[in-house]
């Protein structure tokens, strides 16, 4: 028994007051303890997280929460978009900014996987139904073609501007280098386990297995600090342990720092036409979907240390960014003993030679040739050869059809073109060629 | 054809009149204008024969010994008009309004109405006495003619029926002034020595015309009994209202339920004229100095019992007594139809509505509104707010949810305060950090208790509210302890991290 006399009135602090978050752990799990003394920053990698690109879904810019990610020594961070890869450029250009590594992904809607969770029926708000959302992750190059792929797939099969959803056979034909986490309260798992118990979550989870492989689907933890949540995740450890998927954690963020819960919750209104009033329990409970630190996970996870582990395990097979979008222009056939670099260079020089070979033009044939030069080893750098030699096999075809020819961007702004007799949109914009790559 | 003209005299004194049984055989004058320039708009036989007449102003009324002066009320005329019309209503659907001046006057055509009624003389005394129940005195004249029913009423007290062909004889001793002519003409007929409508009648009809226009043809038809009308239907929308201004503002609550039941009296009879009951009442008092206070009686079944109406209105009166001395009252009723619960041969023995009705509202006089009913969980994160909403027993066998039996939590109201020791797990490798510390309830006590914890699961967080003054931000944890006797309890501690403050918040059963 403790000591009584110690113990402190109500009203006196009894514990700092601004801790930020506590466990839910048993008074005598010590093993929490043990892991959370060696837990380091770089441990925990947040890999569910939604920008305000997920239109009023979720709270802050994909520059704010690298930002955060940064400040929490976070080494990388990944992006799931609903239905999108809207954010991913800011993402990415933000995490070169921040030097951490920005993972790509997107939360999928999926038609036959059962209905997202909605509210008990005694409550005044209710939602339409809509099909739940996991989270695809791209592991490679391919991963990274199949989910826009299976998203321009989906999105154009809708008739109308809708968000639309991915079938089974959608996920089955576009799976490859992708990485399936199931999501939180938007997922296949809640749903099932709601609609139909741990039976119909175990057949849901074998699907999924199914389509993406068992080494390549992971059974998402949330924990928010709510009961229902926990219960949950409970039912969804059985499920892993029973087929033998790996779990791994996440805090499914939809903002980067604790404070924007409020302009969450606007948005919330915003989306379900309410006043803050009025909204209710379409509101979230409380205020844990930020960014958590390595630590802070690391203790809500104490239980299933695998689950944090998980995290850095994933990060590292996301081997694709957007600095290898691997695009590769069509190549242009060339003469034997020419590269398309070399056979460029001949066609740029027959081109400036007819423009500043006349001797009144004399005098600015060296400065074209200077600038040609500079463009065409930016051009041979960045590989665009091909597509140079596509634009002045075009232009040659439309000059002797008698077309004319008029182009517009920075490519049509080049000496290059220039030399061809292609009309610049902009005949003064010769230095800001490519500028923009 | 046939019509039934119904004619209420002096009608604004009738409508003053109807719910005042005590003022009614006594001189009564209304006065209507300003208040320095009051006339006599309408009064009673007796202030007639203590010598008032309309037209006289208050100075001279007031000179009279033992005349009671009311002031006219268009809110109170306009709720007798909507009762008249209502009684009339119960005779025939189609009804014209053929008041003037200060009488309210009705016709009815009443064609086809001998099966359900009986013969026109039956009708008529139906009709007076729905009249006289309702607080009227009216004279009804029957014709196959709309104008002659209409003047006839208008002229005679009582019942006339006028035989069909006999309409020139009935009216024939009517004075002219029935026609309402304009001065002018009424003083012509009055060189040429014509009277009565009799007189008129046998003058010839061309002479007339010659001499008056054509306009002489009409009056002429009409003193025959056989001017032609085209019936013009109104259609009264049912409005249970009774309104009432009392003569001095009243404080009393006896005062006030004396004439509230008045009221409820003739809306129950209105409505069960219609064969409906009341589902519900509103009471518009208003208060001196303007103000209005508003009381709602909801019963839990529509009803036209009235001395549960009227126990319903005195325990919400005395519930919610006036802030002030009451000027006028205004009851209105919703009508609905009467309620029919079948009952189940098994099913269990609910009360009966009106007595739940009653008790409810006197516990709901006793304790607080607010503090009656079926308690509502809120739509709200925030744990434990729930609201009250009216208890009903609506008779239909409750259905049990089908859900797995779940743990009941006992809830603390209010919540018990604590001291509560806390064991902290230190995360962080920098120990000066405590923030990243897992720190759970070890220990707690109440005034009267010490608990030792054996294990403790959460925190379980909810905050919300952020931009109004009710913002919330707790943690609740669910723990197992041991009391200092040895017993075992399941409970619920919740912390107030705005304030860090822990309260014992309920128990597991």
């Amino acid at each position: 028994m403790h000591n009584v006399a110690n113990m402190r009135s109500p009203g006196t602090p009894v514990c700092h007051p601004n801790d930020e978050y506590r466990a839910p752990v048993s008074a005598t799990s010590k093993q929490a303890s043990a892991q959370l003394q060696s837990m380091a920053d770089g441990e925990y990698i947040e890999l569910h997280a939604a920008s305000a690109f997920s239109f009023l879904d979720g709270a802050s810019q994909p520059e704010s929460l690298v930002e955060r990610a940064a400040e929490l020594n976070m080494p990388a961070i990944a992006l799931g978009d609903r239905n999108g890869l809207y954010g991913v450029a800011r993402f990415h250009t933000a995490s070169k900014r921040s030097g951490i590594k920005a993972h790509i992904g997107a939360e999928i809607a999926v038609k036959g996987l059962g209905s997202r969770l909605r509210p008990p029926a005694w409550l005044p708000h209710q939602c339409a139904e809509e099909p739940p959302r996991m989270l695809l992750l791209c592991a490679s190059q391919a991963g990274y073609q199949n989910l826009s792929q299976l998203i321009t797939r989906f999105k154009m099969r809708e008739a109308t501007k809708a968000e639309g959803a991915a079938t089974l056979e959608d996920l089955e034909e576009f799976s490859s280098g992708l990485i399936c986490m199931t999501g939180g309260d938007e997922g296949p798992l809640a749903a099932a386990l709601a609609h139909g118990g741990a039976s119909q979550a175990r057949a849901t989870a074998e699907k999924l297995a199914s389509i993406y492989g068992r080494g390549n689907l992971y059974i998402e933890l949330q924990r928010h600090q709510r009961r229902e949540e926990e219960c949950r995740n409970q039912a969804l450890v059985g499920v892993a342990s029973t087929l033998g998927l790996p779990v791994i954690a996440a805090n499914g963020v939809r903002y980067a720092v604790e404070k924007d819960r409020e302009l969450l919750d606007v948005f919330t209104c915003i989306r379900n036409g309410v006043t803050l009033d009025g909204a209710g329990r379409l509101l979230t409970a409380n205020s844990a979907r930020h960014l958590r630190s390595a630590r802070e996970m690391a203790a809500l996870f104490g239980d299933i240390p695998e689950a944090i582990a998980n995290t850095r395990i994933v990060s590292e097979r996301l081997e694709f960014t957007l600095n290898n979008l691997g695009y590769e222009f069509p190549h242009y056939p060339v003469p034997d003993g020419e590269t398309m670099d070399s056979f460029l260079r001949k066609r740029v020089e027959e081109g400036v030679l007819k423009r500043y070979g006349a001797p009144a033009r004399r005098g600015l044939l060296d400065k074209a040739r200077a600038q040609v030069k500079h463009e065409l080893a930016l051009i041979a750098k960045l590989g665009f050869a091909g597509y140079f030699l596509i634009v002045w096999d075009m232009i040659r075809f439309c000059q002797k059809q008698g077309f004319l020819v008029q182009g517009r961007g920075s490519a049509a702004n080049s000496a290059v073109c220039y030399a061809w007799k292609l009309r610049p949109s902009i005949r003064w914009a010769w230095n800001f060629f490519l500028s923009v790559s | 054809m046939m019509y039934a003209a119904v004619y209420a005299a002096q009608f604004p004194l009738q409508a003053l009149l109807r719910l005042r049984g005590d003022l009614k055989s006594k001189p009564v004058v209304v006065m209507e204008g300003r208040a320095t320039q009051e006339t006599v708009c309408a009064l009673n036989g007796q202030a007639r024969l203590r010598g008032a007449a309309l037209g006289m102003t208050r100075l001279e009324v007031e000179s009279m010994n033992g005349l009671v002066l009311l002031a006219r009320s268009a809110e109170g005329e306009a709720a007798a008009r909507a009762v008249f019309l209502e009684c009339a209503a119960q005779f025939s659907p189609r009804i014209e309004e053929a008041s003037r001046g200060t009488a309210c006057a009705l016709v009815l055509d009443i064609t086809g109405t001998e099966r359900l009624f009986g013969p026109a003389q039956t009708l008529a005394e139906r009709l007076r006495a729905a009249l006289a129940a309702a607080g009227f005195r009216a004279s009804i004249a029957v014709s196959a003619n709309y104008h002659a029913a209409r003047m006839k009423a208008a002229a005679t007290r009582g019942i006339t029926v006028i035989p069909e062909g006999g309409e020139a004889a009935a009216l024939e001793k009517l004075p002219l002034a029935t026609l309402e002519l304009a001065e002018e003409h009424a003083e012509t007929f009055a060189l040429w020595g014509m009277r009565t409508l009799g007189e008129l009648a046998a003058a010839p009809e061309t002479e007339l015309v010659t001499r008056l226009g054509a306009q002489a043809s009409d009056w002429r038809q009409l003193a025959r009994g056989a001017a032609e009308h085209a019936f013009q239907s109104i259609e009264p929308a049912l409005s249970l209202q009774e309104f009432f201004e009392f003569d001095t503002p009243v404080e009393q609550m006896e005062s006030l339920l004396f004439m509230g039941a008045r009221m409820i009296d003739c809306l129950v009879a209105r409505a069960a004229g219609r064969a409906l009951a009341l589902v519900s009442l509103t009471v518009d008092m208003k208060l001196e100095g303007g103000r209005m206070q508003r009381l709602a009686l909801r019963p839990a079944v529509a009803s036209m019992d009235r001395k549960f109406l009227l126990k319903l209105l005195q325990l919400e009166i005395g519930a919610h007594p006036p802030e002030a001395a009451v000027v006028a009252l205004t009851i209105a009723a919703e009508a609905g139809q009467s309620s029919k619960v079948q009952l189940g041969l098994f099913a269990p023995q609910t009360p009966e509505p009106s007595r739940l009705d009653v008790t409810l509202a006197r516990l709901k006089a006793l304790v607080g509104e607010e503090r009656v009913g079926s308690p509502v969980l809120e739509d709200t994160h925030h744990a434990g707010c729930f609201r009250m909403q009216g208890f009903a027993v609506d008779g239909k066998a409750s259905e049990q949810d089908r859900e797995p039996a779940r743990m009941a939590l006992r809830r603390m109201r209010p919540p018990l305060p604590i001291w509560v020791v806390l064991s902290s797990i230190v995360a962080a490798k920098d120990t000066t950090r405590i923030e990243h510390s897992t720190m759970t309830p070890a220990a707690f006590r109440d005034a009267v208790n010490s608990f030792e914890i054996t294990a403790a699961y959460g925190p379980w967080r909810s905050s919300g509210c952020w931009w109004a003054g009710g913002a919330w931000d707790e943690e609740e944890w669910d723990v197992l302890a041991t009391r200092c006797d040895g017993t075992f309890v399941a409970c619920l501690l919740m912390r107030d991290r705005m304030r860090n403050q822990w309260r014992l918040e309920a128990y597991y059963d």
